[in-house]
């Protein structure tokens, strides 16, 4: 009876990950090139921008909260950083596009709090400010793609160049993850994090400045989603005013798939990590493969709703094995 | 003498609360006059009674998703998936209708809506999954089997009927704005007149408390989901009717618009408050809206822009009004 519960909880506890293990087996079976250091090296590159967006979706999911409005940060982002080189030069342009990313976080922040935190209220703000932004950067663009190597020859070192074999993006994102990892699993702020996603009233009770925390993890998410906008448009070296489009989505989804619960509370940026790495392989596996975009949608739709199918399931199996009192 | 300053004091007071209050509770009505004046100052022209029909109907197709999303709101939830079942019912309807026939296209339709809207509603219902979740996953697998039914190329739907339906008029006012005006009547209707619609308004207002009254609260968020994939296949079959094709792009962006019209008609987020009718009104000031945008010949992308303050602007007054009380 029990070893029945514990393999349902092993199952939706690792389901996920055996998923896209079979997916990558699969892949490397069907073309050798997929497990060659080449293209694990590409994948590290290709997903660095999009690991770093799901960093600060990480503090906001554990926040209680979501903001689908990252895909427009990162059009706007990637766009202004473009458009401020031939005034202040290229180092103070990308700061100050990462600088606007953290203000239209702030923005984010100070509407969602003022509408009550809720998730719902969280959902719909951010998604009218994805609208605001999105329009906002193509009124700015007048709609034309900005080319970053046009001003600066070194636009591109951020998102091609390498040290030694790793790619310089992979080195930001890996030190943007211990840096995210010590401020909210090691730090008091991160553990306020937690307690507001947890039970919003109760920390307030507490004595916990809930508004100005939950500001702040909008703002870390916003200049977060900078840094990976300044990656992603270095790589393919210009900044589109739709770059972003529909950006929300894939980060949303890589930070469930890792098992960080939507509804606040639970969740970790290790798992944020695994769950960026999972997608990177799954969408490369998918390209290697050769399933276009189209049906891609179909399985990526799929893989959230599993992801979170399971995440139900583990709660409900770990409420079993602890009722049943061992 | 000095008491009566007071008193007259108080009366200023409270009758500028009422007007405050009054603009408040019917603040899509406000809106809508307000630019309503303003066009009257910029574009007089503007007042005909062609262009208030056809005003009517550039808002019916999105107006007829405006009413079940009203009621998925007032039951507490919301629905993401919209923007990908419009835009795949029109295709469907499009690519069925010259192999077999009306009724069939319209059938099947209708059934894709229902199994989008039963799967929706079952996940969120009965599994109880966060149903922006749900919706979420559904929108981004569903605009997928779209693209691959259609590959991303628009189907042309040219049949003598469905043009008729989608273009006439009587009076000047089109068909599709009868169905519409029904549609939002019987919406109405509903939630106001039936066991059902009271039923909505206490899963949306207290889940718990319904429950224990001995609501079916997880048939009741189902149906709410199956009534929007229903009224999202009636909407995209409207939309194909009118021009005449189906793409993956019609309506795709309705969701934003249909819940901005809702929220501006006084609709709350959290649930267990609204009126279908003052959606209707909320949509009338996006219609209008366009219009003046069109009629000024100002970017689309503006548009879009005042779309989303407004949204946020309601919200935040909503909210702060809400929680004074």
């Amino acid at each position: 009876m029990l070893n029945t519960k514990r393999f349902k909880l092993l199952v939706s506890k690792y389901g996920m990950i055996i998923a896209m293990f079979l997916i990558i087996v699969v892949a490397a079976i069907a073309n050798h090139a997929f497990l060659t250091a080449g293209n694990l090296l590409n994948i590290l590159r290709q997903t660095a921008a999009l690991g770093l967006m799901c960093l600060g979706q990480t503090f906001v999911i554990v926040s209680g909260g979501v903001d689908l409005s990252v895909g427009s940060i990162l059009s706007l982002v990637g766009v202004t950083s473009v458009m401020f080189i031939p005034y202040v030069g290229l180092f103070m342009a990308l700061v100050l596009g990462v600088v606007i990313g953290a203000l239209a976080g702030t923005v984010n922040g100070v509407l969602v709090t003022k509408t009550g935190g809720t998730m719902g209220n969280a959902f719909i703000i951010t998604y009218g400010m994805q609208t605001v932004l999105g329009a906002s950067t193509l009124m700015l663009t007048g709609g034309n793609i900005q080319y970053g190597y046009k001003y600066s020859e070194y636009y591109k070192v951020i998102g091609q160049d390498s040290i030694g074999i790793v790619p310089i993006s992979v080195i930001i994102f890996a030190v943007f993850a211990v840096v995210a990892h010590l401020l909210l699993m090691r730090s008091e702020f991160g553990r306020s994090v937690f307690c507001i996603g947890l039970n919003d009233e109760a920390s307030r009770l507490a004595g916990l400045r809930t508004g100005r925390i939950r500001t702040l993890v909008y703002t870390i998410c916003g200049a977060l989603t900078g840094v990976g906008a300044v990656c992603l448009c270095s790589r393919v070296t210009s900044a589109s005013p739709v770059q972003g489009v529909g950006y929300e989505l894939n980060v949303v989804a890589a930070v469930l798939l890792g098992g960080t619960r939507l509804g606040g509370g639970a969740g970790s940026i290790a798992k944020t990590v695994i769950g960026v790495f999972l997608w990177g392989m799954m969408t490369n596996a998918l390209n290697i493969v050769g399933i276009t975009a189209y049906p891609q949608k179909i399985v990526k739709g799929a893989i959230i709703l599993l992801a979170v199918l399971l995440d139900i399931g583990r709660t409900k199996a770990e409420n079993e094995i602890l009722a049943a009192g061992v | 003498m000095e008491n009566k300053t007071v008193q007259t004091g108080v009366q200023i007071r409270s009758k500028a609360a009422l007007v405050g209050r009054f603009c408040k509770s019917n603040l899509a009505l406000v809106c809508f006059f307000l630019l309503l004046a303003f066009m009257a100052i910029v574009a007089p022209k503007y007042f005909s009674y062609n262009t208030f029909c056809s005003l009517f109907t550039s808002i019916s197709a999105f107006g007829v998703i405006a009413c079940a999303m009203t009621i998925s709101l007032i039951g507490g939830e919301f629905d993401l998936s919209v923007g990908a079942t419009i835009p795949f019912s029109t295709l469907l309807f499009s690519y069925f209708l010259p192999r077999v026939g009306l009724a069939g296209a319209i059938g099947i339709s209708l059934l894709m809506g229902l199994v989008v809207g039963a799967i929706n509603g079952a996940l969120v219902g009965y599994v109880k999954i966060n149903g922006f979740i749900v919706t979420l996953a559904m929108l981004i697998s569903l605009s997928g089997i779209m693209l691959v039914f259609c590959q991303g190329l628009p189907i042309g739907a040219r049949n003598p009927v469905t043009r008729r339906f989608g273009t006439g008029k009587v009076l000047g006012i089109s068909y599709i704005t009868f169905v519409y005006l029904f549609l939002a009547g019987l919406s109405e209707f509903i939630l106001r007149k039936t066991r059902y619609g009271r039923s909505v308004y206490a899963v949306g207002g207290n889940y718990e408390a319904a429950q224990n009254a001995g609501i079916n609260v997880r048939l009741v968020k189902m149906s709410l989901f199956m009534l929007l994939g229903l009224f999202s296949v009636i909407s995209g079959i409207m939309m194909a009717c009118r021009l005449q094709a189906g793409s993956a792009l019609y309506g795709s962006d309705a969701c934003m618009q249909v819940v901005c019209a809702a929220v501006l008609g006084g609709t709350s987020i959290s649930g267990g408050k609204g009126s279908a009718l003052r959606t209707i009104i909320g949509m009338l000031v996006l219609g209008v809206l366009t219009q003046m945008f069109s009629y000024l010949s100002v970017i689309s992308y503006l548009r879009q822009l005042v779309q989303g303050i407004v949204v946020i602007i309601v919200l935040v007054m909503d909210a702060t009004i809400n929680r004074k009380k």
